[in-house]
């Protein structure tokens, strides 16, 4: 069987660094961006804010490829939902 | 073909428990997630596993970014503990789970499509732990989601 040409760009391993050092540095990232959307570049926070457009869009402007956004939570937050009009 | 996606904790303790003498664990399970856009996948997100949480639920800029079908026009509030409260539209995406060169076929997801992006992106029961196996053994730091 042929194989199927993929037009998919593959992930680099920088980036799957970049997860992990997010991991690792949760509670330092916690501390500097409390309740944040975070983008990290070579093991590096490039930006943060509240809310993940503006963080992807400051992400944008640095012309990178693969940041890794991640939510940075500080405190005890317990999610849940109950729908209501 | 079943394929596994190893997931990973994340721990952190909480400053102002620690700052009253008690260390106290903020333990999460991550996984790496994508989505379906216009012009190929999205950018890559750390999604939070979430067993407590009974649907998925996708900030804003997430979905707005990527393929998606408002299956109700309806608007709802969604609430958690305490007062708390989102607004949101039930929907469906299509995403991806990955970990290095491991991925998931693409899963189409019934998800609340939130009108704010100032809250953290979660994977819950509803299509997504409805149709996977879920391992959790943080004694073992050991985690995977098998579809």
């Amino acid at each position: 069987m042929r194989k199927q040409k993929s037009n998919e760009r593959k992930t680099p391993s920088r980036y799957w660094d970049d997860s992990d050092w997010a991991i690792a540095n949760a509670q330092m990232l916690s501390e500097q961006c409390p309740n944040q959307w975070v983008a990290i570049y070579n093991k590096k926070v490039i930006a943060h804010h509240k809310e993940l457009g503006r963080v992807a869009k400051q992400a944008q402007k640095l012309d990178i490829n693969d940041p890794v956004f991640t939510f940075s939570e500080r405190g005890i937050h317990v999610y849940g939902y109950s729908t209501s009009i | 073909m079943s394929m596994v996606i190893p997931l990973r904790f994340k721990s952190q303790y909480d400053p102002e428990l620690f700052s009253e003498g008690v260390k106290f664990n903020l333990i999460r399970l991550l996984a790496d997630v994508d989505f379906k856009a216009l012009n190929g996948w999205s950018p890559k997100y750390q999604a939070i596993i979430d067993t407590g949480s009974p649907a998925n639920i996708i900030p804003q800029y997430i979905w707005s970014q990527s393929i998606n079908r408002l299956i109700l026009t309806k608007k709802f509030s969604l609430g958690g503990i305490g007062e708390g409260k989102v607004f949101g539209y039930l929907g469906e995406v299509t995403a991806r789970v990955l970990y290095r060169a491991k991925s998931t076929k693409p899963l189409k997801l019934r998800a609340f499509l939130l009108e704010t992006d100032s809250v953290p992106l979660i994977f819950g029961f509803e299509d997504f732990l409805t149709i996977s196996t879920l391992l959790s053994s943080y004694p073992k730091n050991l985690a995977s989601v098998k579809f």
